[in-house]
């Protein structure tokens, strides 16, 4: 506990910095992601971010120093060359899409490890932390390393504000963008330079292996709360600053804990609560949904045919026993009473001595859904040519979801009809 | 027009499918004749693929059921067979000409039994019946549009089944190969075969079918070539969509409504 | 001798891995494999801590089943919650990947794992474990003993279930018509990829796996167009990217597995460059469909 206030105080200047440097790193990526994702080419930057590696090293043993911008360019390099490759493979040969992504990574990934094992074994001394690129680790990231980081990251963030116009047509409606004159290849190679640079910078916080998570994660579980771009871009980076903080957090108080891992974690957890609990999207909500629609059904139900027995006696003013309601359409009893108690509660049924009854209100609503059924059967035998003793199951659906509007569209075209087909009148 | 007839080869009833909720085909009710060659025509989405995938099960269907030979279909797969839509698989597919007719006889041989050579012969039977028997070593990705037709038509024939569905089997194939399909389909039905071919030619669907069901989202019609062709039905069919219907159908997307209340 | 049990244990892992990786990548699955590959670990570390061993059949079997769930986990995202396909892959594999370094990481005195063997495995220590028996003789390897029980497993698999592997691969829907069951088929081979990459998993880690699913499947794939021969060849790429890659990993002293996957890497680049019938440089016959 104490640690937390010794880290979220942020009076030690080197704590102020990695979290600075984790937010700006993990934010800027996860902004580049949402383009990537929504252009469905999320699984490309898990190819890129394996690519770094090799240039990492490369660039360690042709420079022979850790110098961040070296390495910077290293990475960039074999980034974009990964890219690049995965392009030409598939346009060149039959190889799909997927497999290139896979070989591209795991080839590239391969090299680098073949690479780093090399450096290791030279007893270089100079060489020991170029591992940690392979897992992250937030809390080394201090001084020149921050600077630069710090700089790449907020210069991208600056551009992808810049194109945010231009970048959001391409990623939209790709061949529109084209017809109206945007320069389309160069927008591509635009973001295929941002993804480069998100995910050499990235890196530093999660490592290669993980870096993906940091592209693709914040902007999936962005995607579930929001259906506008700009709002889903704000969300995307709060989430994935949120879990850079945490990770560097992590990084401060248990220093041999690899950061990478439990950024990404954090971040998925994140993702997956986003998944099942967001508003409208979630899974959760469309089950509430399906509840709430069940809960109509049962209720409209009810009140048509409570009007429907009304109906058969001409009188609506009588009560009616749960027994005759039961009698005339099996509902479990118990869903019944629920039911009508809550129909009660809102005005739409009494409850008498004799029975149930509807109120004005509920009689209004009755006649409605009744309505919409007999109007809904006469549309399917004129319309769907449907026989008239097979157009009853449909319609018990459908009288539930018609809007007035569609209500009046209905009578239109049946030009306001007098008698269902099965020649009860329609109320 | 929807005529209904005595002892169906496929009886469809009340059937509707969506697509995410979207009702693509709503409450289809349909029955087919024996030994016939039936077209399914109607415009560009107006669910005839689904209607012939709905019918081999390979579709969950929002409510009502299909039975082939008055009988569900599990019961009678071997029966079945299938010409899916040529771009529904990949030409590029490390395979010949030979191994892909050779997955007729998949079906009926059952597991860990290996073709033998009356399925081998039939095979080539097959082969020989569209054209193509010089072809059998060919690898597929070597082939044109017509005779990649051919060879999911060798499929089928070698299948030797009962009822075949045909999903565009006339789409962008060259006037050579369309006259012989039909020659083929013809001599099938001769052999009292049922054929229902999804087709989107209004001209040529006079001369190649005997029966023909008119589809957009709802069945329009059904019957004999001559009684449904009409002026009438067809304005119907190709008139657009009916907008209620549309509107009802994205409702249904909305709020993830059941197509059928249990 | 060491050379020996180690290039045998490669070519064994690599038999495996090409061997379904043809079906993979003709099902464009290949990412799906690179998920598998990468979630079964959090299965092998919990395994590994109550069994405490690494070759224990419960081990195969219970990363295994995660590697199945895994794809499960996709299916669920992609189906029910609604996230777009691709990023559905990333977000499971990453998660489960990241639960397994931190478990290695918190018990890391219990369990006898590091990162390093996570990405990219021990396969020069496989020859340091013999399995000896009470009479003291020396049986070999004990890694080389569960690798090839695997390599058995998946082979009479995919020639006992050639055909119908064969047929739902490359139509999947007639395969349902005439009533073989996609599902089923689509689970056995997930089945056998996720035990692959557990067996496979401590002689070139779970990301190297991914480089002898995915690249002499390839490699074949530019050389043939016949599938028999296609399994054929990528298995002769990836046995010959097992012994090239010891011997380079041994001149520059660098590790196993990843010379093995830059070998892998190779081979492809040459195939591509230099195929026959498909090389961008040496297309000795352009091939066209003919007219008919």
């Amino acid at each position: 506990m104490q640690e937390f206030f010794e880290f979220f105080s942020f009076t030690d200047a080197n704590i102020r910095y990695v979290t600075l440097g984790s937010v700006l790193l993990a934010s800027s990526s996860a902004v580049v992601g949402c383009f990537t994702l929504l252009r469905k080419r999320a699984l490309v930057g898990d190819a890129v971010a394996h690519a770094v590696l090799p240039g990492v090293c490369l660039a360690f043993i042709l420079s022979g120093t850790k110098n961040p911008f070296v390495l910077l360019l290293g990475a960039f390099i074999t980034g974009w060359i990964s890219l690049v490759t995965i392009d030409f493979i598939t346009s060149r040969s039959r190889i799909k899409e997927d497999t290139a992504i896979g070989l591209v990574l795991s080839v590239f990934f391969g090299i680098g490890i073949l690479l780093l094992t090399a450096i290791q074994h030279s007893g270089n001394a100079a060489q020991s932390g170029l591992d940690k690129f392979l897992f992250g680790k937030a809390a080394s990231l201090v001084g020149e390393d921050l600077i630069a980081f710090g700089v790449v990251a907020v210069l991208l963030l600056i551009t992808t504000l810049l194109f945010y116009k231009e970048l959001t047509l391409l990623c939209f409606d790709q061949a529109y963008a084209a017809t109206i004159g945007f320069p389309v290849r160069a927008l591509e190679l635009l973001l295929t330079t941002l993804t480069v640079f998100a995910v050499v910078v990235g890196i530093q916080a999660v490592g290669v292996v993980l870096m993906a998570a940091m592209l693709i994660t914040p902007a999936a579980a962005a995607r579930f709360w929001t259906d506008r771009l700009g709002l889903m871009l704000v969300l995307a980076a709060i989430i994935g600053a949120f879990s850079g903080v945490a990770g560097a957090f992590v990084s401060y108080t248990a220093p041999a804990m690899p950061t990478g891992p439990w950024i990404v974690l954090i971040v998925s957890m994140i993702a997956i609560v986003s998944f099942a609990f967001a508003p409208n999207k979630g899974w959760v909500s469309r089950l509430l949904r399906k509840r709430r629609n069940k809960i109509l059904i049962l209720e409209e139900n009810l009140l048509k045919l409570l009007y429907q027995l009304g109906e058969q006696k001409q009188e609506l003013h009588t009560p009616h026993p749960l027994q005759e309601i039961l009698q005339k359409r099996a509902i479990p009893r118990k869903q019944a009473n629920t039911g009508l108690r809550r129909l009660s509660s809102q005005g739409y049924v009494e409850k008498t001595t004799a029975g149930w009854l509807l109120t004005g209100q509920g009689q209004r609503r009755g006649e409605r859904v009744v309505r919409l059924h007999r109007l809904w059967e006469l549309y399917l035998t004129q319309y769907l040519h449907l026989a008239s003793d097979h157009v009853h199951e449909g319609a018990e659906t459908i009288e539930h979801i018609i809007t007035p509007e569609l209500e009046q569209k209905l009578m239109e075209e049946l030009g306001f009809p007098v008698l269902d087909p099965h020649s009860a009148r329609i109320p | 027009m929807i005529l209904q007839v005595e002892n169906p080869v496929v009886e469809v009833h009340d059937l509707t499918v969506s697509y995410d909720r979207k009702p693509v085909l709503w409450g289809i009710d349909l029955t087919l004749p024996a030994g016939a060659l039936v077209g399914v025509i109607g415009p560009n989405g107006a669910g005839k693929s689904t209607l012939i995938k709905a019918m081999m099960d390979l579709l969950p269907v929002g409510s009502g059921y299909v039975r082939i030979f008055d009988k569900p279909i599990d019961e009678v797969r071997t029966r079945i067979s299938y010409v899916p839509q040529r771009e529904s698989v990949d030409w590029d597919f490390p395979a010949s000409v030979f191994d892909v007719v050779l997955m007729g006889s998949y079906g009926k041989l059952g597991l860990f039994r290996r073709p033998r050579k009356a399925d081998k012969d039939a095979a080539m039977d097959a082969l020989q019946k569209v054209g193509m028997q010089s072809f059998a070593n060919r690898q597929i990705s070597q082939l044109s549009g017509g005779q990649q037709q051919r060879v999911f038509l060798a499929r089928a024939l070698a299948q030797n089944a009962d009822i075949y569905f045909m999903d565009e089997p006339f789409a962008g194939v060259d006037i050579a190969t369309e006259s012989a399909i039909i020659e083929l389909l013809r001599i099938m039905r001769e052999q009292g075969k049922t054929v229902i071919v999804v087709h989107h030619d209004l001209q040529s669907a006079t001369e190649y079918f005997d029966w023909v069901v008119l589809l957009n989202m709802r069945l329009v019609a059904s019957g004999p070539t001559e009684q449904v062709l009409t002026q009438d039905l067809l304005e119907q069919t190709y008139g657009g969509k009916l907008t209620v219907l549309t509107k009802v159908g994205e409702l249904l997307k909305k709020q993830e409504f059941p197509s059928r209340e249990s | 001798m060491n050379a020996f049990w180690i290039i045998l244990t490669g070519s064994l892992v690599a038999t495996c891995c090409s061997l379904l990786g043809c079906y993979l990548i003709l099902r464009r699955m290949a990412m799906v494999g690179d998920a598998i590959s990468h979630a079964v670990l959090p299965g092998i570390v919990i395994a590994f801590l109550f069994t405490g061993s690494r070759e224990s059949v419960p081990m195969l079997i219970g990363a295994g089943l995660l590697g199945v769930f895994t794809t499960f986990l996709i299916e669920f995202f992609h189906r029910y919650a609604r996230v777009q396909a691709d990023a559905s892959i990333g977000v499971t594999f990453t998660w489960l990947f990241a639960i397994g370094i931190i478990l290695i990481s918190v018990f890391a005195g219990q369990v006898d794992l590091d990162q390093d063997c996570v990405l990219y495995g021990e396969i020069a220590y496989v020859p340091l474990d013999l399995w000896i028996t009470e009479g003291g003789l020396s049986l070999g390897p004990r890694t080389l003993w569960t690798i090839g029980i695997v390599t058995v497993l998946i082979i009479l698999f995919i020639v006992l279930g050639y055909k119908e592997l064969f047929l739902t691969t490359f139509d999947p829907a007639y395969a349902a018509a005439i009533g073989i069951s996609t599902s089923v088929w689509y689970y056995s081979l997930m089945t056998a990829v996720s035990l692959t990459t557990v067996a496979s998993f401590e002689s070139v880690g779970a990301i190297l796996v991914v480089a002898l699913l995915v690249a002499p499947p390839a490699t074949a794939y530019l050389l043939t167009d016949n599938f028999k021969k296609m399994l054929l060849l990528s298995v002769m790429a990836g046995i010959l990217a097992s012994a090239a890659g010891y011997y380079l990993a041994v001149w520059i002293d660098g590790s196993i597995a990843g010379a093995i996957a830059t070998v892998t890497g190779i081979e492809f680049m040459l195939a591509f460059l230099f195929s026959p019938s498909r090389g961008i440089l040496l297309k000795r016959k352009q091939l066209k469909p003919t007219q008919h």
